[in-house]
């Protein structure tokens, strides 16, 4: 922070006749280092705000810089006014506690915030956002503050399991240890909305946290549920995250930045990606790209990640492996626990490329760094869909079968992207009993499936449909499901089947290329945003809408799906069913 | 409202900047000296008793002979060169010689002075022509180092006042006029290379105001209170003439320039340590401090 104060400069010479010069002159703030306060209070501190801090524990010390006069006065003695200083390390403090917002970070915003009621309320809740937000400087010589940061870092940012508590009598801390204790058991059981909401009653009952911590409690269950495609589930507990958001800003007005980036609203992103809608997806992101500076490693990495998620899906494979890239080198530095699922996006991306033996050792490198006891069948089975598209249906079933042993062991008994290999290996050989007796088990766990895992559950139709044990109009309906849930680019594939002819397929067809249209324009409007990011000059690639969009014109022109065809053998997952024929 | 006379004149040879002869790293001093005061400071130090006379008078004396004439210390450092006066000098001390006697008087005075601001600029030839001499013109690199000079000490005046600064007049060689070597190159076989002339009070006048007030550009509230102007010290104002004798003031600050050149300038013939210098109103500054624009 840089603030004005008026320099009173000594003439260079002593003649009476001359005066003081005054100059404004701009200093940067002294970032205040927040510290544990040791208990003595002196009498004469009149600094509401530190007493405001003390209360709760915790104090700051901010030492105002002695500005040098401006060149060509830079050898003259210069004093400046103690009043002027005061105000604005009150207002470094203020700001770095996120009590004032930057564009309102004046004297007179100090005094308010000095004279409100609720000062001591407000400065609880900021030093609660700041002790797992992670902003402040705190002094480096409290081991207590370093162990706290650590296990911080270790739980909700890297998320991993164990970290070091301590015993402390100073309540945020004590309250923010048992916190991070409940996060971490949030990931030792299985992702449950109702185990979740006893476990934050069971926190609360015996705390009164402040806001923040409620906010991280519930970032934590959200991405667990939408782990576990819990997507109802994590919406709700995403609003109970951005109402608390929305309280505490009321109390801080300077959060919003903080708000936007890291772990707070990622999950916006995420959500609307599961969702299948792209443009808020990315939109959402872009926000975070802007303060990619000020997040820690792990969110970069998730970031990078998430992004490249949706890129991915849109067809731009060279910049979603970029950034895939970029976040697993971030990961790798710092030995990350969410290594394995960024690597499991590079394999994505590989396998969608068509460069199955980069994506099955990807796969066998995710694999390899997952802990026992939380493998489940995800990874196998993709290394199944791997081996089935390199046209290896022994090495499939193989891993298809040892990711139903790692289901039941996860007490997972329905996996519909196990499923759906399963279906596409049995369609390949020919097995149409097989086929038969799987739609009759499976048929209706199916048709509950909602939201992404209707791209499992139309892979499934599409392998019973060329089995002929599905209806064409069956298909159809499978068609708008996926569309719905903006499932564009693998609609495509199973259009040909269900439609005779562009021209029956028109409404569909409309809806693709909108979808289409709404996508290109996102990606171009988020290299735009974010330049430095994504060269606006890197050519598409994959099956993108660049690719696809001129295809479709020509399809519905000659009204053929000729010019399509090529084309569908690289729309994943779709492609596990083959060159789409009827057997 | 105050008005504040500045006279100034240069140290040093100026004429060496222009020519094409000076090497990159000529190491030769130059520089300018301001003497300040309030009018009425300038008035009373010019009548105040000097030796067995005014101030006034002897500062229209020659050093050396005593008849009045300009006081230019150039005129005597034939004089200490032939008397072996040369060298190390200190200004409490100065030995029985009567011309450097009156100098080292005039000098402590000058130093001493309750009311006669004395500032300094100073700078290598190779300096002055690296950071100043962007226009070719010796004239106006001299008027920015003025103008240097007059930003460092202007926002010690009092609010309301008005800085009126008469840089030296100086001549300059035919050859450094820009002017008059396009009207030579225009008549062929015109050209009188080792002619002097009058140098460019003009460009010296208004490099000196635009360097000043771009320099003091960031501080706006300054020169709304307080006003800057430059000129010939003649065309300032006619009154005052009748009591502050312009060769008089033009000596002092001659005074000034060869007291600058004195504690500055390596290998001038007459040197007194900066810091053997009596307490006073005298301030010398270098061009890397005037210039200095690093962030504060």
């Amino acid at each position: 922070m840089t603030w004005t104060v008026q320099l009173t400069l000594k003439p260079p010479v002593p003649a009476s006749a001359l005066r003081p010069a005054r100059l404004p002159v701009e200093i940067a703030a002294p970032p205040p280092i927040f510290m544990i306060h040791a208990g003595q209070a002196p009498a004469d501190d009149t600094d509401a705000l530190r007493t405001a801090l003390r209360t709760h524990g915790f104090d700051v010390r901010a030492e105002p810089p002695i500005p040098t006069p401006p060149a060509p006065w830079r050898t003259l003695d210069g004093t400046v006014d103690h009043g002027a200083h005061a105000d604005a390390i009150g207002l470094a403090v203020a700001r770095e506690l996120r009590l004032v917002a930057d564009r309102e970070a004046t004297p007179i915003s100090l005094q308010r915030l000095h004279a409100a009621a609720d000062l001591t309320t407000r400065v609880r809740e900021a030093v609660g956002f700041a002790l797992i937000n992670l902003h402040l400087r705190w002094d480096r010589h409290t081991p207590l503050l370093g162990d706290w940061q650590g296990a911080v870092r270790r739980v909700l940012l890297e998320r991993f399991q164990s970290f070091t508590k301590r015993r402390t009598e100073i309540p945020l801390l004590r309250q923010g240890f048992e916190l991070l204790h409940a996060v971490a058991a949030l990931r030792d059981r299985p992702a449950e909305p109702d185990a979740i909401r006893v476990a934050w009653e069971e926190y609360t009952a015996h705390h009164s946290a402040p806001l923040a911590y409620g906010l991280a409690f519930w970032a934590e269950a959200t991405y667990r549920l939408s782990e576990v495609g819990l997507m109802d589930a994590a919406r709700e507990s995403l609003t109970r995250m951005e109402n608390l958001g929305r309280e505490l800003a009321a109390q801080l007005p300077g959060l919003d930045e903080d708000l936007v980036a890291g772990m707070w609203w990622h999950h916006r992103g995420r959500l609307a990606y599961y969702q299948g809608d792209f443009p808020r997806a990315l939109d959402s992101f872009a926000a975070e790209w802007r303060l990619l500076d000020r997040l820690n490693g792990a969110s970069r990495a998730r970031l990078h990640r998430n992004t490249a998620g949706v890129l991915t899906d849109a067809g731009y494979l060279d910049l979603a492996e970029a950034l895939t890239r970029q976040g697993l080198a971030t990961q790798a530095l710092n030995d990350e626990p969410e290594h394995f699922k960024t690597l499991g996006r590079l394999a994505e991306i590989q396998l969608r490329r068509g460069d199955l033996a980069g994506a099955a050792e990807t796969y066998q490198r995710s694999w390899e760094q997952q802990a026992d006891t939380q493998r489940s069948g995800q990874t196998l089975t993709y290394r199944g869909h791997v081996a089935l598209l390199a046209g290896h249906p022994g090495t499939a079933r193989e891993h298809y079968e040892a990711a139903e042993e790692r289901d039941r062991r996860q007490n997972i008994h329905f996996n519909p992207y196990l499923c759906m290999g399963q279906a596409a290996l049995a369609l390949r050989g020919g097995e149409r009993e097989e086929l038969t007796t799987m739609a009759e088990l499976y048929r209706e766990d199916f048709q509950r499936l909602r939201g992404i895992q209707v791209l499992p559950r139309a892979v499934f139709h599409g392998a019973l449909f060329l089995q002929d044990l599905l209806a064409a109009e069956d298909l159809r309906a499978e068609i708008t499901l996926l569309l719905d849930e903006y499932y564009a680019i693998e609609a495509l594939y199973l259009l040909n089947l269900a439609y005779p002819t562009p021209e029956s397929a028109t409404a569909p067809l409309e809806r693709i290329t909108s979808l289409l249209g709404d996508w290109q324009a996102t990606v171009q409007r988020f290299r735009q945003r974010l330049p430095r990011i994504i060269p606006v000059d890197t050519p598409a690639n994959g099956v993108t809408p660049e690719v696809l969009l001129p295809v479709l014109r020509e399809c519905q022109r000659d009204n053929h799906w000729t010019p399509l065809l090529p084309l569908r053998a690289r729309i994943y997952p779709m492609n596990l069913l083959g060159d789409g024929r009827r057997t | 409202m105050t008005i504040w006379l500045a006279v100034g004149d240069e140290a040093g040879n100026w004429d060496a900047i222009g020519k094409a002869e000076a090497a990159a790293n000529d190491r030769r001093s130059l520089g300018v000296a301001l003497v300040i005061a309030p009018i009425p400071a300038w008035k009373a130090a010019l009548q105040a008793p000097f030796a067995y006379t005014t101030v006034e008078q002897h500062m229209q004396c020659c050093p050396v002979t005593g008849a009045k004439q300009a006081h230019h210390i150039k005129d005597t450092l034939d004089y200490l060169k032939d008397h072996h006066l040369q060298g190390r000098w200190q200004l409490d001390d100065p030995g029985p010689d009567p011309v450097k006697s009156s100098l080292c008087q005039s000098f402590h005075w000058l130093a001493r002075h309750p009311h006669l601001i004395t500032l300094g600029a100073h700078a290598r030839l190779d300096q002055i022509r690296a950071d100043l001499h962007h226009a070719d013109d010796p004239a106006q690199a001299l008027g920015k180092l003025y103008g240097l000079l007059a930003a460092f000490i202007f926002p010690f005046l009092p609010p309301g006042d008005e800085l009126q600064i008469a840089p030296g007049l100086r001549s300059e060689p035919l050859v450094d006029n820009l002017a008059l070597q396009r009207v030579d190159a225009a008549r062929p076989g015109a050209a009188t290379p080792d002619k002097r002339i009058d140098g460019d009070s003009r460009g010296m006048v208004s490099a000196l105001k635009q360097i000043a007030l771009e320099r003091l550009h960031p501080w706006p509230d300054l020169q709304a209170e307080t006003r800057l102007d430059a000129g010939i010290l003649k065309y300032f104002s006619a009154d005052w003439q009748a009591f502050l004798p312009y060769n008089a003031l033009n000596a002092i600050a001659d005074l000034a320039a060869s007291l600058l050149s004195a504690t500055q300038f390596p290998g001038y013939p007459i040197d007194i340590p900066n810091h053997t210098l009596p307490a006073g109103n005298v301030c010398f500054k270098s061009l890397d401090e005037l210039l200095d624009t690093r962030p504060s």
